[in-house]
């Protein structure tokens, strides 16, 4: 217990672990939610005004039917559809800014009226290109029921997500806030190598000290590892309050799940950095160097500076997504915000819990050979 | 207390330790004098089981010393060359932790962490981290934290390296309050003088072979030291002092600012002969000094004089 404490003390005292894992991801974290903030709501398509001239044109009828479709989901709607009894009224409502743009029928086709260029016009214009594609597919002789459908997405082939919490607009922005705690919790690396650093005989006087005293090595090693475990966990838990409480980051709720992931995404990082650092006999900074890299490249194929780089390693790579523990932390976390039910979570936490089982077990059979032939 | 028997250790072509031999008795304060590189701290490294062997055996207390014998280790102490604490511990803090590698009981290692501060005169500093410390007195923590769990054996390497008169003087007395206590002390060092000082029995080694053995007086018989005599003479005819450079006893003689420096072959009787030719030429030396061979000599003449890494 007093070597645990002791330990514990250790690290809340080394100003470049503080920094680092305290401080580094609370100041990242900030900087994502300044840079991607906004993308969510940039996202977010706002209501298109649109005014429909009435007309006799027997052709209107099917294009009238599919523009109220798409007006027709309250406040989710795409279309604000006002329907006027002229072209001249429509254009007063244009010219008055009361609507992005009107449709009229001219000579069987229809026509839509613009006053400035911007991203509702050009889909106001998308809408009608696609409704004409559809009508040449009805004269070359195709079903008329599916015209609606292509528009409205109500067909058997428009994707679905099973399980998606139903009640939350989802964010595309939070992998990155997923990919920076996996990054946090691969940074207790650190400390997993500090750990062993410090009980090398060969690396440093404290280490010689150590070794001279009468303790079981796999014992110490083990309350050493402890000791660095919760320093670890306590930042990562620190950067998940922070990012929940100030950044409003969505955890999806599961706050016992959420501790969880962050303990298994710790231990991971704690043993990795360990392990590297006893099964080699390179300098302090040559180890440091490959945990640091090797964390980097993690985070990155995880999605911490390109979102869709983890779609693309898990499409064409699987196997490269399955054994990065960044990706499989941020998928976690992804999974806990995303579904209902737990199965992915769990698989998840299942290949943490191997690899951390895969890596102390190599821990375990270097320290049980560690001798030195010099010092 | 201490017996290793043809010890041999090797890194790589270089032989660290030549069939090096040892035994220490109880209550001894153990000298180990060598160049650098010469293998005192390989000899150590390994008698601690810190370091492979090649060949050979170690008996510590009598039993084999193995890196799994806790029961041994139990009962040694080590002080480093280089301050092994840590940094962001303070003072207290340190001995409480290193002293708790060997002692679980929380009172008991309470009273020892207290001895250790009073010994090492570092009361007033409990509460300073290491790098608020001076040399001197970071190495009286690295050597508290060394001895706080009371160890019968205590292997210290150059404890005083780069610490001001006051505190080797406080380290020295230490140690020899150590082995007052009870202790058996390895002790190595660079400084001729500490050695001659503390230690009862002194080993000069180099090229990882034990080169002598014996107390200091032992030592200084092994060798046929110069005497250094040195005669304060107001003025002195180039005559005379090639007369004295001729003399059979003398290897050497200078005469320089005022004063004769004068090598003598050992046993020579230089002194007598000397002021004998002196006064035939009728000249009156004034102050005389005469040096006798010291641990420095015998080192030197033991371990030859050319410069080592």
């Amino acid at each position: 217990m007093n070597s645990y404490i002791k330990i514990v003390k250790i690290c809340l005292r080394n100003k470049m672990a503080i920094v680092w894992m305290f401080l580094f991801p609370i100041i990242l974290s900030t900087l994502f939610y300044f840079a991607f903030g906004s993308l969510d709501e940039e996202g977010q398509l706002e209501q298109i005004s649109v005014a429909w001239a009435e007309t006799s044109d027997g052709e209107a009828d099917v294009l009238l039917s599919v523009l109220e479709e798409l007006s027709g989901s309250g406040e989710n709607a795409l279309l604000d559809l006002k329907k006027v009894s002229g072209t001249q009224e429509a254009e007063d409502l244009l010219r008055d800014g009361a609507v992005d743009g009107y449709i009229s029928m001219e000579n069987g086709s229809p026509l839509l009226t613009v006053q400035e260029s911007g991203t509702s016009q050009t889909i106001l214009r998308s809408i009608l290109t696609r409704y004409l594609q559809i009508r040449s597919l009805l004269d070359a002789g195709a079903d008329p029921s599916s015209i609606q459908t292509l528009f409205t997405g109500n067909s058997d082939t428009s994707i679905s997500v099973d399980n998606v919490s139903g009640d939350r607009s989802v964010s595309g922005t939070v992998i990155y806030f997923y990919s920076l705690l996996a990054m946090v919790c691969l940074y207790a690396g650190f400390l997993g190598n500090v750990a062993v650093e410090l009980r090398q005989a060969n690396l440093s006087a404290v280490g010689a000290r150590r070794c001279v005293a009468p303790q079981r090595p796999l014992l110490s090693l083990l309350v050493d590892l402890l000791a660095y475990l919760t320093v670890s966990f306590m930042s990562v838990g620190l950067s998940v309050l922070y990012m929940a409480v100030v950044l409003d980051v969505d955890f999806g709720g599961k706050w016992p799940m959420v501790l969880l992931t962050c303990f298994c995404g710790t231990l991971v990082g704690l043993l990795f950095g360990a392990a590297i650092s006893i099964t080699n006999r390179l300098s302090e900074g040559v180890k440091t160097g490959i945990v640091i890299i090797v964390t980097m490249i993690c985070s990155f194929l995880a999605g911490l500076m390109l979102e869709g780089i983890s779609y693309q390693i898990q499409t064409h790579c699987p196997i490269l997504a399955l054994i990065n523990p960044a990706s499989r932390i941020a998928d976690a976390f992804y999974c806990l915000y995303y579904y209902d039910n737990y199965g992915r979570f769990f698989q998840n936490i299942g290949i943490l819990a191997v690899m951390a089982a895969v890596l102390l077990v190599i821990i375990l059979i270097f320290e049980r050979r560690q001798q030195y032939e010099s010092i | 207390m201490i017996k290793v028997h043809n010890l041999v250790k090797r890194y790589s072509s270089l032989i660290a330790l030549d069939h090096f031999s040892l035994e220490v008795s109880d209550g001894e304060i153990f000298g180990l004098l060598g160049p650098n590189g010469s293998g005192k701290t390989t000899a150590i490294n390994c008698m601690l089981s810190l370091l492979t062997f090649d060949k050979g055996e170690i008996f510590l207390f009598g039993k084999p010393m193995s890196e799994t014998a806790y029961d041994l280790k139990r009962q040694i102490g080590v002080v480093f060359q280089n301050a092994a604490v840590f940094q962001e511990l303070t003072v207290w803090e340190n001995i409480d932790y290193f002293c708790g590698l060997y002692i679980r009981n929380r009172q008991q290692r309470n009273e020892y962490v207290s001895e250790a501060l009073e010994f090492s005169g570092l009361e007033e500093y409990r509460k300073f981290y290491p790098q608020k410390l001076s040399g001197g007195l970071l190495r009286r923590l690295n050597i508290a934290c060394g001895i706080a769990h009371k160890p019968k054996l205590i292997f210290m390497d150059e404890p005083t390296v780069a610490v001001d008169p006051q505190s080797r003087n406080h380290i020295l007395e230490g140690i020899r309050r150590l082995n007052r206590e009870g202790a058996t002390i390895v002790y190595t060092s660079h400084y001729m003088e500490e050695i001659e000082q503390l230690c009862s029995r002194i080993m000069i080694m180099d090229k990882g072979k034990p080169l002598a053995v014996g107390t200091k007086e032992e030592l200084k018989g092994m060798i046929a030291a110069d005497e250094k005599i040195r005669m304060e003479l107001p003025e002195l005819p180039d005559g005379v002092l090639k007369e004295l450079q001729e003399l059979p006893c003398v290897r050497q003689a200078v005469f320089r600012d005022g004063n004769l420096d004068v090598r003598c072959r050992a046993n020579g009787f230089g002194m007598i002969t000397i002021l004998d030719l002196l006064k035939e030429q009728q000249i009156h030396p004034g102050r005389v000094y005469s040096e006798p061979p010291t641990l420095n000599d015998v080192f030197l003449a033991i371990t030859g004089k050319e410069l080592r890494d």
